[in-house]
């Protein structure tokens, strides 16, 4: 039986500035044995699409799955970003060249067919000088069966781009917020200690969120200690939690750029007037 | 929707040690639009030439529409007459809706064929150099901002809940809500959301 472990390509008009593609890590289902599905994304060189977080510019890129019967997926993981500017001090975060968003699927515990299809719809919008949306449904089907790897050099390559909760260089971070006299607006802080002198090229991608925005973010290092503080304001009228809040700091080491994920809260009540409450992350 | 905080650092460093990056790039002037001030007043030319204040319509409610027909989200929200409609229906409620189209390359002119292309009844202000959008903090096509009777910024943001275009139902659009409250004597339940679409192309 031959294994269609992935879709073929499905291009975006009018130039194929985005190819896009569905591949599975595995060649057949188990029942009950979690496997990941990628939506691998090819981007015309010189233009870029966004992060789950697109910050000033764009709109996020998204993927929706659909899944048969009694299947789950994972939230979508989604690679460390890079940063892009635009005149006028337009900062937003994404990615060009490529990008392997990934979700692992859990079966259920008795499979009852011998195939199974997930599709899944991705939306982006690719810009360079212009934008230009794209929307794809892409389908993979796949045999039930012993499982055995499919692309593992890919989903390595792209799991290594994945922000992880620690690294070899992190000694842990310590984060505060500090309000502004208006109660809308406030700092973040994050203190990141590092086991020897600060890396460089250090960035901090603030979390996706509806009912806060971060402004400027200034980052200063000196010896092993990187301080992050990033302006942010609530916005009135949303409801949305903001504790837990997933955050991407990124940084050079000598195996390649880094990526951490950095979880802040900002909950009002998690600081009190004007003394700050610390709380320990990265242990 | 740009802002600037102010961020002392506090006690000295070491310069020798020292590495700073900062992600400000360029100069960013900080936005005088916030909910609940003023409006920042301004005049600009419409597709005719003709100057447009903001102060011509003391006493009425204003829609500020960041426009650029360039941008596939704009498109997007034209298409089946959308916005138009929107504009139109609120109009016949005495609304006063303005695009306001900053990006760099785009002119008086251009407004003109564009209005004309889009059959849009009502002014597209030409501000290549970006001072409005600036002032207004507006970073995305569409961009939107409600001023109420009284010329206080109530909302400020998103057109609607579905940056992606992907919710089957049930969408959102925060400036009819906006308007909505409004006209019936309510304060903005949401006076704020995050912008989304195409960055706005500013000169500088």
């Amino acid at each position: 039986m031959v294994a269609v472990t992935s879709s073929s390509w499905a291009d975006e008009p009018p130039a194929d500035l985005v190819k896009a593609r569905l591949i599975a890590d595995t060649t057949a289902v188990a029942p009950g044995q979690p496997f990941k599905v990628g939506v691998l994304l090819k981007i015309t060189p010189g233009w870029h699409l966004y992060w789950i977080n697109p910050g000033d510019g764009g709109v996020p890129t998204t993927v929706e799955l659909k899944l048969p019967e009694g299947f789950t997926a994972s939230a979508l993981q989604y690679p460390t970003p890079s940063r892009f500017e635009d005149p006028g001090g337009l900062v937003s975060f994404g990615y060009s060249d490529s990008v392997m968003l990934v979700a692992t699927i859990t079966p259920p515990t008795t499979l009852a067919s011998d195939n199974i299809a997930i599709s899944a719809e991705a939306n982006w919008l690719v810009c360079e000088k212009v934008c230009v949306p794209g929307d794809v449904k892409l389908q993979l089907a796949l045999p039930v069966g012993p499982p055995a790897p499919n692309a593992p050099e890919q989903f390595e390559a792209w799991q290594k781009r994945m922000p992880v909760r620690q690294t070899p260089q992190l000694a842990g971070i310590v984060q505060s917020q500090a309000m502004e006299s208006s109660v809308d607006q406030g700092t973040l802080t994050l203190i990141v200690n590092w086991k020897q002198s600060a890396p460089e090229k250090i960035e901090w991608f603030p979390p996706a969120s509806t009912a806060v925005f971060f402004g400027e973010t200034e980052i200063t290092s000196e010896g092993n200690r990187t301080t992050i503080k990033a302006g942010f304001q609530r916005l009135a009228g949303q409801k949305a939690s903001v504790s837990g809040l997933e955050s991407v700091l990124a940084y050079a080491s000598p195996h390649g750029r880094m990526g951490v994920s950095v979880p802040v809260n900002l909950d009002p009540q998690a600081q009190t007037g004007q003394s700050s409450i610390q709380s320990q992350l990265g242990r | 929707m740009l802002w600037k905080g102010v961020l002392a650092l506090g006690a000295t460093l070491l310069v020798g040690s020292l590495l700073v990056s900062s992600s400000v790039a360029g100069e960013k002037a900080a936005a005088a639009a916030k909910i609940g001030a003023p409006a920042p007043m301004f005049s600009l030319p419409d597709q005719n030439g003709k100057t447009v204040s903001l102060s011509d319509f003391a006493g009425k409610i204003v829609v500020l529409e960041w426009f650029n027909e360039d941008c596939p989200v704009v498109v997007r929200h034209y298409k089946n007459d959308a916005m138009n409609k929107l504009a139109g229906n609120y109009k016949d409620k005495d609304v006063v809706w303005l695009a306001i189209n900053s990006t760099k390359q785009k002119t008086v002119e251009s407004n003109k064929k564009a209005a004309d292309a889009w059959k849009m009844d009502r002014p597209i202000l030409s501000d290549p150099s970006g001072d409005v959008g600036h002032l207004y903090g507006a970073t995305n096509t569409p961009g939107m901002y409600v001023i109420n009777k009284d010329g206080v910024l109530a909302y400020m943001g998103a057109i609607d809940d579905n940056p992606s275009d992907n919710k089957k139902d049930g969408v959102k659009n925060y400036v009819a809500q906006a308007l909505n409250e409004l006209l019936a004597g309510q304060s903005v339940s949401e006076p704020q959301t995050k912008q989304y679409g195409c960055t706005v192309k500013y000169a500088k």
